[in-house]
């Protein structure tokens, strides 16, 4: 027994009789986090679905030298035969690949952990979607980076110049729809700062307050008012002692998924399809002999560069 | 955080860590035991495409056209690379082939992934491997590995800080330009090089009309005129594996272009130039004007 002097104090009652602290009642709080969602962005188009093809390859065609890029030929004569004319065709491909995510937890943890503390092998299963949303990002990231022709340079920051370099690049290639800028946020740092330096911007208050304004926000539309739409994102693959930004129109990065509705898995009752990205999530049968619960997911999923001939892509790269 | 800087050889690591079992990079160096603060990355393999050059002058004795040196990242999924079935493990290569033949099949060169010379590696990294790898784990991006070349020389970084780099581009350009003069890589065409003189042109010609004066707006015209210069004075380099060739190329091109060039920069009047050395006193004489 403790003798407790009067007053009763709470100093000297919590260490007996209370807590030292106990969890608030509020939903977990989680880390910081890269949320840039590129399906929000709609310029990674699902061009096709493997299962059932027979092969982990497809092919997307193309055409060419036809309608608006063939005219008539000049007749000279009235009787003149007319030659057929050639026409173009190719293909980009995409090939699947496989990848996976796992959690454990066992069944002491299950039975003695607080209750409602918010981790639990359920909760995180719930956002398996939202790793695959960042799986997702970082392959669109690995096929920007991978895009042949680059403006900017290894050597320097990111500057208006570049930026207009890669808007003339689209302007010029005529059929190019509006490109989608993905950067490093360093990058797009570096680029509103160097906007801040065009004498144009010295004197307009607006364009001015738009390279000030906090761009908490990871997509950003009209940027720096020249109509594009800058995606942010730290899945920017960094290379060569340079981030490698990139930009394409909608259809320059194409997915395809093998569709999992078909799939017959070994624990059916403990299984969740989601046939649209691809994914299989199951409970693994017989983790249980070693006092452990264990969910397995699977995506299948590929994803390319389109053919240059049908569109516009460049890197945007500037030092890192 | 103090990385060390000596590469020890490990043997390739087993599973799918498809650059340990490559058969075109053989292997990467692993890095001791250290764990950095970094993101984790993709193996590589290293390729450049002929009408991809840019002007480079660090570390080298004059400003010089260089083919540049992109990576092709393998991450499964990704633009060809496969997760390899079954019956295939014993053949890890088989993951990445087609991606590097449509690759190739779209011009791409891809150079050895090993560096000898003492000049094409930065100080303290030894001959061998390119590409070498450490352990990391980044705040928001998980644990993994890194993959670097070996001209990102770690710096030391702060605790708790992004680890550092520093990129050694003068071993890295003289190993480029080896890539040349050993006829791995083609040398520049010259409807290549007028790409590039076209595009610095253009920036300088924007910088130039730019209406108001002020201090960066001058920077800004210096530094592009600088760029001319450089490509200016490439284009009188002979650097192929044959130098007559390429001299005579060179010259011709000169001859052809430093009209518009010298209007521009203010300068000479190229049809007066009657050897290479007048044309390198004029680019000396240039790169005064410019840095005025």
């Amino acid at each position: 027994m403790t003798a407790i002097n009067p007053p009763i104090s709470h100093a000297q009652m919590e260490s007996q009789l209370g807590y030292s602290y106990v969890f608030a009642q509020q939903a977990i709080l989680r880390q910081l986090q890269d949320t840039l969602n590129m399906m929000d962005l709609g310029v990674v188009s699902l061009v096709g679905d493997f299962t059932g093809t027979g092969t982990d390859t497809l092919r997307i065609t193309n055409w060419g030298d036809v309608g608006f890029s063939r005219v008539f030929t000049d007749l000279a004569n009235e009787t003149d035969t007319i030659t057929p004319s050639p026409i173009d065709v190719g293909y980009s491909t995409i090939t699947v690949g496989m990848g996976g995510l796992a959690h454990s937890e066992t069944y002491q943890d299950q039975l003695l952990g607080l209750t409602g503390r918010g981790v639990d092998l359920d909760t995180i299963k719930a956002l398996v979607p939202n790793s695959w949303l960042a799986t997702f990002r970082s392959k669109v990231c690995v096929v920007g980076s991978n895009f042949a022709t680059a403006v900017g340079a290894a050597t320097t920051t990111l500057s208006v110049d570049d930026w207009l370099d890669l808007v003339s690049a689209f302007e010029l290639a005529l059929g190019s729809t509006a490109p989608t800028v993905s950067m490093d946020p360093q990058q797009r740092k570096e680029l509103k700062e160097s906007f801040r330096d065009e004498p144009a911007f010295q004197s307009a208050l607006d364009g001015w307050n738009d390279m000030a304004r906090y761009d908490g926000m990871q997509i950003k539309q009209n940027f720096a008012g020249s109509g594009l739409t800058v995606a942010v994102t730290d899945d920017i693959v960094q290379a060569g002692g340079a981030y490698q930004g990139f930009a394409h129109s909608a259809g320059g990065i194409g997915w395809a998924r093998a569709s999992t509705g078909s799939l017959k898995v070994a624990n059916p009752t403990g299984a969740m399809m989601i046939p649209e990205y691809g994914i299989v999530i199951e409970d693994v049968p017989g983790t249980g002999a070693q006092g452990q619960r264990k969910y397995e997911a699977r995506t299948w999923t590929g994803f390319a560069a389109g053919s240059t001939d049908v569109f516009t892509l460049r890197r945007l790269i500037s030092i890192v | 955080m103090a990385v060390p800087t000596k590469q020890t050889a490990a043997p390739p690591a087993p599973g799918m860590d498809l650059v340990a079992l490559m058969d075109r990079t053989q292997s990467s160096a692993e890095v001791d035991e250290v764990r950095i603060n970094a993101k984790p990355g993709w193996p590589f393999l290293l390729r450049c495409h002929p009408t991809q050059w840019e002007i480079a002058t660090e570390g080298l004795d004059e400003p010089t056209a260089l083919p540049i040196v992109m990576r092709q990242t393998l991450a499964v999924g990704c633009d060809g690379v496969r997760t390899l079935s079954k019956n295939e493990r014993h053949k890890p290569s088989l993951a990445y082939e087609k991606a590097v033949y449509d690759s190739e099949r779209r011009g791409f060169i891809y150079p050895p992934m090993t560096v000898e010379d003492p000049k094409h590696i930065p100080a303290g990294m030894g001959p061998g491997l390119i590409q070498y790898k450490y352990k990391c784990s980044h705040p928001r991006k998980g644990s993994g590995t890194y993959y670097g070349e070996i001209w990102d020389v770690p710096q030391q970084t702060a605790p708790g800080k992004p680890q550092r780099f520093r990129r050694d581009n003068a071993a890295f350009n003289r190993w480029r330009l080896d890539l040349v003069r050993s006829g791995i890589v083609p040398d520049i065409d010259d409807a290549t090089f007028s790409e590039l003189v076209h595009r610095a042109h253009g920036r300088l010609r924007r910088a130039m009309t730019v209406r108001h004066s002020t201090a960066e707006v001058h920077e800004d015209i210096v530094m592009e005129k600088r760029e001319l210069v450089d490509i200016v004075e490439a284009m009188v380099t002979p650097m192929g594996a044959a130098p007559e060739t390429s001299t005579r190329r060179s010259l011709s091109m000169t001859r052809a272009q430093l009209n518009t060039l010298a209007e521009s920069l203010g300068i000479v009047d190229a049809q007066k130039l009657p050897s290479k050395a007048a044309v390198k006193a004029a680019i000396a004489e240039a790169r005064e004007v410019a840095s005025e």
